[in-house]
């Protein structure tokens, strides 16, 4: 068996760069254009269901039936799988971590919602770190998360202003200032 | 190639975007029937808000919507109703929780704002159910892709003052209720009370359901009075009772199981503890039918079986299965009726009887009570006076018994010289005659002495019907009958009755009179031999007479010389014939040889006897003595004896005055009368003989008409004065028994 060096000239790496940034701007204005479409809310219902992910459907009610192991087994495997796309990730790791905030292991729970963070850096997992850094009685941590929580909340949310005034209030509740 | 490769691509990337952005798109058929931003109440599409609740409590350095301690059913049902008397936003924040939670999309949902009285009971049964089922995480992170807000701003100062649901994404900290298969149905935020979830939840929680029971009793005999779940039973019956327990709703059971038992009231013991399984809507089961009851013979009076049965849960919302059955139906008595009730009886085979007749009295005692009587002893009594018979008391009566005798055979009274119009009484008494009655006694039952005097005709014929052919015409042929007292049988096997010697005719009908010198058997029986009747062909002889017209003289003796009335002595004087107009009164002793008419216009009085001679030295010392009345020949009570031939056109009374109802006391003197009698009507009154206790003394008749010899010897009517008497036919008459 003999082996083969890959040569690949520049003129290569730039057409194929090109053809891919091509498609994620086609992705991009494909979704723009659904936001665009559903950033004027409806009158009318909308035309399609909005499930959770299948596996994340099944690891939280895995872990609402309080079958805990069997949750964080199915959440590894999941993890595992080369075929779980990223946001999956993400909410696989969220449910990961709620799965140790109700068996009390609020120490664990911050670091899968760490590496939820580390997946996405959302509004949603900056509340959680800070709500269980809370928990955990780390009001440092949890000042610092109430903070990144206010700055990631997204733009049009209808509850944006309700939720900046609650996270400022937790921030003072903690010692610290918003 | 490349070009077209590259803008294939570029559309499968654009729309992988757009298809990617749109996981997280709102339901196509909406929340609760409601578009995204529509307000559930309103349907007003409103974009700007707050949370429904505003998160005003501190728990733990963390800002939310409730106070920590929510861990209960009472206690969340308490702060969200509590709410309904909030502002604006709390009373929208509330009236959205209840009616959602309330609701089973898409068929039936609720948005009455505030929710009716009806709406939140059921809401609380909801919830309770779910808290019983254990269906309720009060607190558990739970990522969703739907949120709801309050539209409005803080207080309901402004705003659309509605809730409504949107698109959005999030993991936050929320109270789970689920259905009875365990799959979430509804979750509120902690931090802002919003109702949050994705298109797999906001169904339909478990609906409530409350069961009722009920227990059915029976004993196969039916009485008066008995209900489902009250009867009377008695010694032997076999008590049957039938529990049944009900889902009344208003849903299923779904997953609940509905445990019961039988509670044994009397004996306060608690029997089983099975599981009756699931039951649809208004579904009844008959859980138990197995217990059967053969009541003991000598169960005692009252003595109660009771049964009722246990169920758990009684409801959805019933807290939980710990061995108590926090259901019941009402108990189902059988109540014993074993008491006996005895009742004294006594018979007797006449009510009337007379000197020399037997009487049986039959004494009976019977038990109509549901339970066997104790040695009950008897006795009897005639009036004050204790009798001494035998009797098979004291004796046990079964129950329902019936009659039954406690004599060997009945009590045989023969009346001896009790005076008529006294009375032979006779009661049974029993002791005990029930748990509650010491004593019984049956009617006093009495038996009259009576008298039914007789009429005995001697040496001739009686004739009833026609008439005197002077006095109108035509009655002669006028109907009549004769008509005595049945005759009896007497202790030597003969009969006393009223009869004649010879023959007995009539234009009528002849009742109970005998011929021949019999007394009259039966209609069809012995006496009947020389009884000659116009009424019926078949017995009694049908005679057949068309008529039957006699003299009575009183044209005869229209002229005779006249005498006045008053009281007239027949004795001494001459012989003759007298016309008197008016009412006299006779009496007096024939003199020898004397023939005397006495033809009265009025009625005649006898006061006294009217006697012949008591013996004759020769036919031509015989006396004659007749009376003709238009009017009445009454007969007073002491007269004992009248010789002579009476004829009127009126009635004949041997009883005068006549005095009704007559007693022992009227009439008592015999009347003989040795001659003839014709009348229109013959008044026979007197209530002499019939008694004693010998057949001879009980044959005695009260009247004797005694056809005698001297009217055909020597008779006033036709002037017969033949001193010497001669046989001049000699005819064969028929022998007389």
């Amino acid at each position: 068996m003999s082996k083969h060096k890959l040569q690949i000239s520049k003129k290569q790496v730039v057409t194929v760069l090109g053809v891919v940034g091509a498609l994620l701007i086609a992705a991009g204005a494909g979704g723009l254009l659904w936001w665009l479409q559903h950033s004027q809310a409806p009158q009318t219902p909308a035309a399609t269901a909005s499930p959770l992910p299948k596996n994340v459907n099944d690891v939280q009610t895995l872990r609402l039936q309080g079958n805990y192991d069997e949750a964080q087994k199915k959440t590894d495997d999941a993890l595992n799988n080369s075929k779980t796309s990223t946001d999956e990730k993400y909410m696989l790791y969220i449910q990961q971590g709620s799965t140790f905030a109700d068996q009390g292991n609020f120490q664990a729970a911050a670091d899968s919602y760490t590496k939820a963070e580390g997946v996405k850096e959302t509004y949603e997992v900056a509340t959680l770190l800070a709500t269980t850094y809370t928990k955990a009685g780390s009001k440092d941590k949890a000042i610092e998360y109430y903070k990144k929580a206010i700055t990631l909340i997204p733009p049009n949310y209808v509850l944006g202003e309700s939720d900046k005034a609650t996270f400022e209030q937790d921030i003072r509740n903690l010692g610290g200032q918003p | 190639m490349k070009r077209i490769l590259f803008g294939i691509s570029l559309l499968v990337a654009f729309v992988g975007g757009y298809s990617a952005t749109t996981v997280f798109a709102f339901p196509a058929a909406g929340v609760y029937g409601r578009g995204e931003y529509n307000g559930y109440i309103t349907n007003t599409h409103d974009t700007a808000g707050v949370d429904v609740f505003n998160p005003s409590y501190n728990n733990g350095g963390v800002m939310e919507a409730f106070p920590s301690y929510i861990n209960s059913a009472g206690e969340f049902i308490s702060f969200v109703e509590g709410k309904l008397s909030g502002n604006n936003q709390e009373k929208s924040g509330a009236a959205f929780i209840i009616e959602s939670m309330l609701s089973t999309p898409p068929t039936a949902i609720y948005r009455n704002r505030p929710p009716t009285a009806a709406q939140k009971t059921t809401w609380e049964n909801i919830i309770k159910t779910a808290e019983a089922g254990g269906h309720i995480v009060w607190r558990t992170n739970f990522s969703f892709t739907i949120n709801s807000y309050y539209q409005g701003n803080i207080g309901g100062t402004s705003g659309t003052n509605d809730d409504a649901f949107f698109d959005n994404s999030d993991t936050s900290a929320a109270m789970l209720f689920k259905d009875d298969s365990g799959n979430v149905k509804y979750a509120i935020k902690w931090q802002c009370a919003n109702p949050v979830g994705n298109s797999t939840t906001f169904g339909a929680l478990q609906q409530p359901w409350a069961a009722t029971g009920r227990t059915v009793v029976t004993d196969g005999n039916p009485d008066t009075g008995d209900t489902a779940n009250a009867i009377t039973t008695r010694p032997g019956d076999t008590v049957h009772f039938d529990h049944y327990v009900k889902n009344n709703g208003p849903a299923a059971t779904g997953n609940d199981n509905i445990w019961y038992s039988i509670l044994d009231q009397s004996n306060a013991t608690i029997k089983g503890g099975q599981n009756s399984g699931a039951y649809s809507l208004n579904q009844e089961k008959l859980v138990d039918n197995t217990e059967n009851i053969v009541v003991p013979s000598n169960a005692a009076n009252g003595t109660q079986y009771c049964r009722k049965v246990l169920w758990s849960w009684k409801n959805s919302w019933g807290g939980g299965d710990n061995g108590t059955r926090d259901g019941y139906g009402a108990v189902a008595c059988a109540t014993v009726t074993a008491d006996y009730s005895l009742f004294p009886t006594t018979t007797v085979d006449r009510t009337t009887a007379q000197q020399g007749d037997t009487i049986n009295f039959t004494y009976t005692i019977r038990n109509d009570g549901d339970a066997a009587s104790p040695a009950a002893s008897c006795y009897v009594k005639e009036g004050a006076t204790y009798l001494t018979l035998t009797m098979t008391c004291p004796q046990s009566f079964p129950a329902h018994s019936g009659p039954v005798a406690v004599t060997a055979t009945p009590e045989a009274v023969t009346v001896t010289n009790q005076a008529p119009g006294s009375q032979i009484c006779r009661q049974l008494f029993v002791t005990p005659a029930s748990s509650a009655v010491n004593n019984r006694g049956s009617a006093n039952v009495c038996v009259t002495i009576v008298k039914t005097p007789l009429v005995s005709f001697l040496g001739g014929d009686v004739w009833a019907g026609g008439g005197f052919a002077a006095v109108a015409p035509g009655t002669c042929a006028n109907p009549a009958k004769i008509t005595t007292s049945p005759s009896r049988g007497l202790s030597d096997g003969s009969r006393a009755g009223s009869g004649v010697a010879y023959g007995a005719f009539a234009l009528d009908k002849i009742t109970n009179f005998g011929s021949a010198s019999v007394a009259l058997v039966t209609a069809t029986g012995v006496g009947d031999a020389w009884t000659f009747s116009n009424i019926n062909p078949s017995n009694l002889g049908f005679f057949g007479a068309p008529q039957h017209c006699i003299n009575d003289y009183a044209s005869t003796y229209a002229s005779a010389p006249t005498l006045g009335a008053g009281t007239i002595d027949v004795g001494g004087g001459t012989s003759g014939a007298w016309k008197i107009t008016g009412n006299p009164t006779l009496h007096g002793t024939m003199s020898a040889g004397l023939q005397k008419v006495y033809y009265v216009i009025g009625d005649v009085t006898i006061d006294a006897d009217l006697t012949y001679p008591a013996s004759y030295a020769s036919a031509a010392d015989i006396p004659s003595l007749v009376i003709i009345a238009t009017g009445n020949i009454n007969v007073a009570a002491g007269v004992a004896q009248m010789d002579g031939q009476f004829i009127t056109r009126g009635t004949f009374y041997t009883c005068s005055p006549k005095v009704e109802p007559a007693t022992i006391s009227t009439c008592t003197t015999q009347l003989n009368v040795n001659g003839s009698v014709s009348s229109t009507n013959l008044d026979i009154f007197r209530t002499a003989g019939s008694d004693g206790i010998t057949p001879a003394t009980q044959k005695v008749p009260a009247e004797v008409f005694n056809m005698s010899p001297e009217v055909y010897i020597k008779n006033a009517l036709n002037q017969t004065t033949q001193t010497t008497i001669t046989t001049n036919n000699v005819r064969e008459l028929p022998p007389r028994f």
